[in-house]
Parts: structure tokens; sequence; C-alpha cells
């Protein structure tokens, strides 16, 4: 949320929401006070401290290891206790991150609030357990072994809290940076969000049942093999953020012997990312077209400098040098492990949708689907940087390009949706 | 170590586990033990399948203590103690070395009996009972710890049958010692959740198995990804970029291998080969406007990287003891340097103090068996 000069509409919102988060408060209180007791103050304490050690970056996003903690309180106190640990850890988390945007900290508790609320009262409308409220007549246990009835509210109040969540997070973008809504949505790796919620939703379970078989102490046994799960996954996660800077920083080393296509396997993989989340790729699909992205040139290395830097036309001989370089790249590729699914996409990167492309000379749908992409945004760098022959063209006439490239250099449908990106993003920026 | 041998010794360990389990069921008086208390026997095993090469380093062992741990202080006593052999005598098959096989026999068969001294003195229990009560609870806890310090403390010298450098182990102890006192804190758990849950708390305890078994495994497959793509990429620099012969790689194979031949963790020990192979690169001059033109100076791995290179470069500075100790890999394995490092880090307070002249020539050792091996 931008705080320097909120939008009013904006601003009217969070104060919306804000009211809205209070009014549900009080109305979900006159049906399930909260009776303060020491283990939903363990909780909460518990809940804020895995909140402080959220697992960030973990396949691109945040992991909110306080989630389960709240589901527990939802289930053994009921939606209002649930809400109160929830807002409990918002604040405590502004607090610690000494964040001076206010309206966004209104905003994060606000829909902290909503979205546990929401989600709470959808776990008891559909028959989920209070334990402490004594819905559950002969307790937790007696619940497990009609565990269908138990299970399936925590799994369904898990999807509405990630409903709520991403709603209020997809309006506030919207009216604070002009991204339009199915841009965020495709950004959120709805996917990956829901089945971490999901799995968080469980081990909350698994947290009410300890603490009804064992109180706190054995929550605190529980405890440790997660933290520790957690520890390893923050460094797993950590090491992923630094291969990549890795390969980024090796491409780069080796783009140098090129002064004309320096950082060109970086920007086209900032495109291809762009393009994929543009076309509703899955994280994975994302990932590996990135990864070929920013080693498909890699093959140059094979090319003489001199060839790569000719400020004239090629000899049919340099031609042919250069054309080798796709196959060049698979040798050194094939060496990392798993990465026999990226050998087609940047062997085929320089084909043609008409058949008149390099090495292979296959066309259409033969061409892999992921080389047709990566064509796309490889050419679209291409032309909107110098080269030794040519200087940039404009984006007006790199756009006037791609457009009469499609159908015959390049796939139609994706060349239509690559300007359809980039339309976006220019109306996204004016905003 | 090929995959059908893995494989195969990973089916003597199920095999163990089952034939373990029918011995339950015949030596007990004729009684069937409890079935929370045969699926934790067998469960570990069949979860944890394939840990001892996914996981890098971490056997299947060392997350099934938790499960040993259980059996111990359910009571199967005398029993269990020699099926938890039977399986952990099994696994054996997967270490390479024989002195290695023979220090971890030997763990196996003293720990356990420590363990159920520590249980004896805690408040035995019958065999094949599982009571909520905090006799077992006290009896998990200090069952399982006696069991994690004399294993450490065998594994220590089982080690320093090869080389004995101390500094080495404060890296190692934290990476078991989480995974160990996480099973520790599992066997506690099933101790406090038996009673009520029966099979539930072994299905919780699966899980919780699982989960620290997948976080192992992923990071076990981003360091495998990592430690290839930057060898495939260096290989591709070196090749056109480098002078010939330079021997970059095989340097830096050597470096890795020393530090994990020193019992430096997996992470130190990829840290120092990309620290290797950035001192090949930076020491050839490229790019011509130095190394901060290229490498990004934010960028942590390269940074810890950098700082290896530095401290071997300028150990008159102030380090993090753990660059020196890297460092002094570094330099050891490229045989260069090792005195000036030493010379400079004793000026100031370091770690290189403490450390013997012995121990020096350990890792001297070491260094160069890796390197004559690359």
């Amino acid at each position: 949320v931008e705080e320097s000069r909120p939008h009013p509409a904006l601003f009217a919102f969070v104060s919306v929401l804000a009211a809205g988060a209070v009014l549900a408060l009080a109305a979900s209180w006159s049906v399930f006070p909260v009776d303060p007791s020491p283990t939903l103050l363990v909780l909460a304490v518990l809940a804020v401290l895995a909140e402080l050690a959220t697992l960030t970056g973990f396949r691109g996003g945040d992991v909110a290891t306080s989630y389960p903690l709240t589901v527990a309180a939802m289930v053994l106190f009921g939606p209002t206790a649930a809400a109160v640990v929830g807002i409990l850890v918002v604040v405590a988390a502004e607090l610690w991150r000494r964040d001076p945007a206010r309206l966004k900290g209104v905003f994060n508790t606000a829909q902290s609030a909503l979205a546990d609320l929401a989600a709470a009262w959808t776990y008891v409308l559909l028959g989920g357990p209070v334990v402490a409220a004594g819905r559950s007549s002969s307790g937790l246990q007696a619940a497990f072994d009609h565990w269908p009835q138990f299970l399936l509210p925590v799994l369904v109040a898990s999807v509405v809290a990630v409903g709520v969540n991403v709603a209020l997070v997809v309006v506030v973008l919207w009216l604070s940076r002009g991204v339009s809504p199915a841009t965020s949505l495709r950004g959120f790796g709805l996917g990956v969000f829901t089945a971490i919620h999901l799995t968080l939703g469980l081990v909350g379970v698994a947290v009410a049942l300890i603490v009804v078989t064992s109180n706190w102490i054995g929550l605190l046994v529980f405890a440790f093999p997660l933290v520790t799960a957690r520890q390893i996954l923050q460094n797993s996660a950590r090491l992923q953020h630094e291969y990549a800077n890795t390969v980024r920083v090796l491409v780069r080393s080796i783009e140098a012997k090129d002064e004309y296509t320096r950082g060109h396997s970086e920007r086209v993989a900032d495109y291809a990312v762009r393009f994929c989340s543009h076309l509703g790729l899955s994280d994975a699909q994302t990932e590996r077209i990135q990864f070929a992205a920013m080693l498909h040139d890699l093959g140059k290395m094979g090319v003489r400098a001199e060839v790569l830097n000719k400020p004239a036309r090629l000899s049919d001989a340099e031609y042919a040098e250069m054309q080798r370089h796709p196959a060049e790249a698979l040798p050194i590729v094939a060496k990392i492990p798993r990465t026999e699914d990226l050998l087609p996409i940047i062997r085929h990167h320089h084909e043609r949708i008409d058949g008149c492309g390099y090495p292979d000379g296959i066309e259409g749908d033969r061409i892999p689907y992921a080389s047709r992409l990566l064509a796309v945004c490889d050419t679209y760098d291409a032309m909107t940087s110098s080269r030794p022959y040519r200087p940039a063209l404009s984006r007006a006439k790199a756009v006037d390009e791609l457009e009469s490239a499609a159908g015959t250099q390049l796939d139609g449908e994706l060349a239509a949706a690559f300007l359809d990106m980039l339309d976006d993003e220019s109306g996204e920026s004016q905003q | 170590m090929s995959r059908r041998l893995r494989l195969l010794a990973s089916g003597a360990i199920v095999f163990a586990s089952l034939v373990g389990l029918a011995a339950m069921m015949v030596w007990d008086r004729g009684s069937l033990p409890p079935p929370n208390v045969a699926l934790l026997f067998v469960l570990p095993s069949v979860l944890l399948l394939g840990t001892d090469w996914a996981t890098g380093g971490f056997s299947d062992n060392d997350f099934a203590l938790g499960a040993d741990i259980v059996l111990l202080v359910s009571g199967a006593g005398v029993y269990a103690v020699l099926l938890v052999l039977a399986r952990r005598m099994a696994s054996l098959l997967t270490r390479q070395s024989p002195r290695a096989a023979t220090m971890g026999a030997a763990a196996y068969l003293l720990a356990p009996p420590v363990a159920i001294g520590g249980l004896l003195a805690a408040g035995g229990l019958e065999p094949f009972t599982v009571v909520h009560a905090d006799p077992a609870v006290v009896a998990a806890a200090t069952a399982g710890l006696l069991y994690v310090l004399l294993d450490a403390f065998l594994g220590l010298l089982a080690r320093s049958a090869d080389t004995f450098w101390p500094w080495a182990l404060p890296a190692n102890a934290r990476a078991y010692g989480l995974l160990w006192l996480s099973q520790v804190s599992l066997a506690v758990l099933a101790e406090l959740t038996l009673p009520q849950l029966g099979l539930l708390s072994v299905v919780l305890f699966s899980l919780l198995l699982v989960l620290l078994r997948v976080a192992y495994g992923f990071m076990r497959r981003v360091l495998q990804l990592y430690t290839a793509t930057a060898e495939a990429l260096t290989a591709a620099l070196e090749a056109t970029l480098l002078t010939p012969g330079m021997e970059a790689l095989p340097l830096a194979d050597a470096a890795y291998r020393t530090a994990r031949a020193l019992g430096f963790p997996q992470e130190d020990a990829s840290l120092v080969q990309s620290a290797s192979l950035l001192e090949s690169i930076v020491g050839q001059g490229f790019p011509s406007s130095g190394a901060g033109g290229v490498l990004e100076r934010d960028h942590a791995a390269l940074v810890d990287s950098l700082r290896i290179v530095e401290a071997a470069e300028r150990p008159d500075q102030e380090m993090e003891p753990r660059f020196l100790r890297l460092a002094f890999v570094l330099h050891a394995t490229n045989g260069a340097a090792i005195e000036r490092v030493q010379q400079s880090a004793s000026a100031s307070v370091t770690v290189f103090d403490r450390v013997s002249d012995s121990a020096q020539a350990a890792v001297k050792s070491t260094a160069l068996n890796c390197a004559s091996e690359s």
C-alpha cells in the first residue's frame, strides 16, 4: 500500500475494511467470546514467534508459519480466538519490522481479522467441533473417530482463508499500484499458496490434538521438529536464491566476451518469466523456461569474438559458425543434473515457425512450445538492444517488426500474447 | 556406490525390519506387540528408504533414531535392542569405509545398552507396554539424550581415526544436533501421545518424520544442483576464457573433497569449492575491470566465497573464524600461502592460535591426498 499520498479510493477501501473487521469481530464475540486461558496465551505467543520466523523466499513466496497456530486456536477456542491470535500476530510483526506505513499496517490487520473470521466461521458452519466451547461433547478424540467431519471443515476453511486474503490483496494492489486483478492473480502462484495453506491447516489440527492430549508441554516438544524443518527449508530457500544468482553471474561472465549481447540472457529470462506469468503457466514451467532462457546462448562461447562483434553482414561461413551455437550449448548444459527437458528448448530456440530456422529446420508445432515462447522473448530483446551492425530499434518499431514476424518467423499466437503483455505492462506503469 | 547396491542395502534394511517384527511376535512370550509399537518399528524403515543418498550424509539411522528410542522406552527391552541392531547393522552395508563401519558397529553396540541404563535409572518399563506416565516421558528424553551423546562421541572417534580437526566439529555438530534433537523430541512426543491416540500418534510421528526427510532431501537437491551448475558453467568459462592448463576445476574439486574429508558440512565445502573457482577466475585478471565489475558483491554466496579469498589474501583483517578456517582449507588445497595465513592469523587472535601443529599437518596431508586424487 503506497503510503506517501494514498489515493482517496484506497484510503476509503482500507477504512471500510477496518470498520468491517471491527464489526465482524464484535459480532463473532457475541457468539464465541474469548475466555483468556494459559493455553490460548501460549498459542498466541508461539504464533507471534512463528510469524517472526516466517519462511521467506520459499518457492518464490513466503510461508506464514504462524497459520497452524491460528488454526489450532480456531479448533480449540473458536472463530473469535482465531481472529484475535491473527491480529496479535500482525500487530507484533508490524511493530517488530518497524514499518512506517500505517495504512499498510491497518490494511494487514483488517485483512488478517477478516480472513481468519471468514475461515473460522466456515469451519463452524460446516460442523467442525470447537473443543473449549463444548461443541464437541466427547472432545477432539471423538471427532477424530469421525475424521471427515473434522478434517473437511479445516481444509475448506483453509481454502476460504486463502480466497479472502488473495481477494483483498488483489483489490488493494489494483487501487494502490494499478495492477490489474488478472496480473495480480497470475503472480500469486495460487496452486502452491493453497497447497501450503492446506498442509499448514492439517499441521494446525495436529497442534490442537497435541494441546488436548499433552497440554502446552507437548506443544513445545512438537514444535522442535517443525522448527528444525523450517530451518532446513529456509537454508534451502537461501541456497536456491544464491544458486540463481550464481548462474546469473557465471552467464554474465561468459557473455562478457560479446560486448553487444552483454546482459542479453538475463533480460530474455526476465521477459520469459513475465511472459509465462502472463500466459498463466505453472511455477514449475516458468522456472524451467527461465533457466533455459538464462542458458540459451551459452553455445556462443564457441563462436569467435570477431564473428560475434562483426559490424557488417556475416559471410556464409561466419553465419554457419553462428548457427552452431544452439547445439554447442547442449554438452555444457547436459552436465547439469535434471536438465534433460531444457536441452530441446535450447536447441530449437532459433527454429522458425515456417521451417526456415536452424539448426534442424523443423516447423510449426514440431518446435517445442517453450522454444517458440523463448524465440519471441529472444527476438524482442535482440531488436531492442544495440548490435554491431545496427543500433537498437525503438519500442514501437520493434512491436511492428514482431507483428510482421508473427506466423512466419514466430508463433503467431505467442507473438500476439507477448504484445498483449507489453500493452498491459505499459498501461499499468502509466497508472 | 552403485544405485543397485544401494537398493539392495535398502532392501536389506526393510527385510531386517520385517524379520525383527516377526521375532517380536515369536519371542515375546507368544504375544503380539501392540500395533503402534509394531508400526513404529517398520514405518521408519519404509519411509526412509533411500535416505542415505537423498539427504547427503544423513543416513536412515539418523532419521530413525526417534523410533528406536520409542522402542527402547516402550519396554521392548533386550528384544528391541536386538532388533534395532539388526536393522542398523543391515544399513552398514551402505557404508564405504571398513574402518567407519567397524566404529559405527561399535557405536550401535554400545549406545543402546547405555541408553537402556539411562532408561532403567529413570524408571524401566514392562515389555511392549506404552504407559502414559511421567517416567515414560523422562525415560524417553534421558535415553534419547544419552543415545545421542554416545553416538556423537563414538562418531567423533570414528572420524578421528582418519583425521582429527577439532574446529570442524561445531559445524557438523550443529547439523547433526538439530536432526538428532528433533528425533528425541519425536520420541518424547510419541510417549506423550501414544496412550491416548494410539495409531493416530504413529501417523503424527510418521508425518513429522516425512517432513524432516523432505526438508533435508530438498536441501540436498538444491546443493547438488548448485554444485553441478557451477562446475558446468565454470568449465565452459575455463575452456574459453582462462589460461589453458590452469586446472581450475580439479583444484576446486580437491578443495571440496578436502573440506568434506576434514568434516566440514556440505554447505561449507561447496563454499570452498565455489571460492576456489572464483579465485581461479579472478586470479586470471578476468574481466579487465576486476572482480567487482562482473561479480555481484551483494550476492551472498559470492560475497562469502570472496571473503574466503580475501581472508586468504589478507589474513590480517578481521574475519569470521568460519571464513578463516575455510580459507585455510582452500589454500592448503592450493598448496600455497598456508604459511602466510598461519603467520598473519597468529598475529591476531584467531582460531589458528588454538590449532596444534599436528592438526595443521593433518589438514595439509588431507589436502595433498585429495589434490593428488583429482
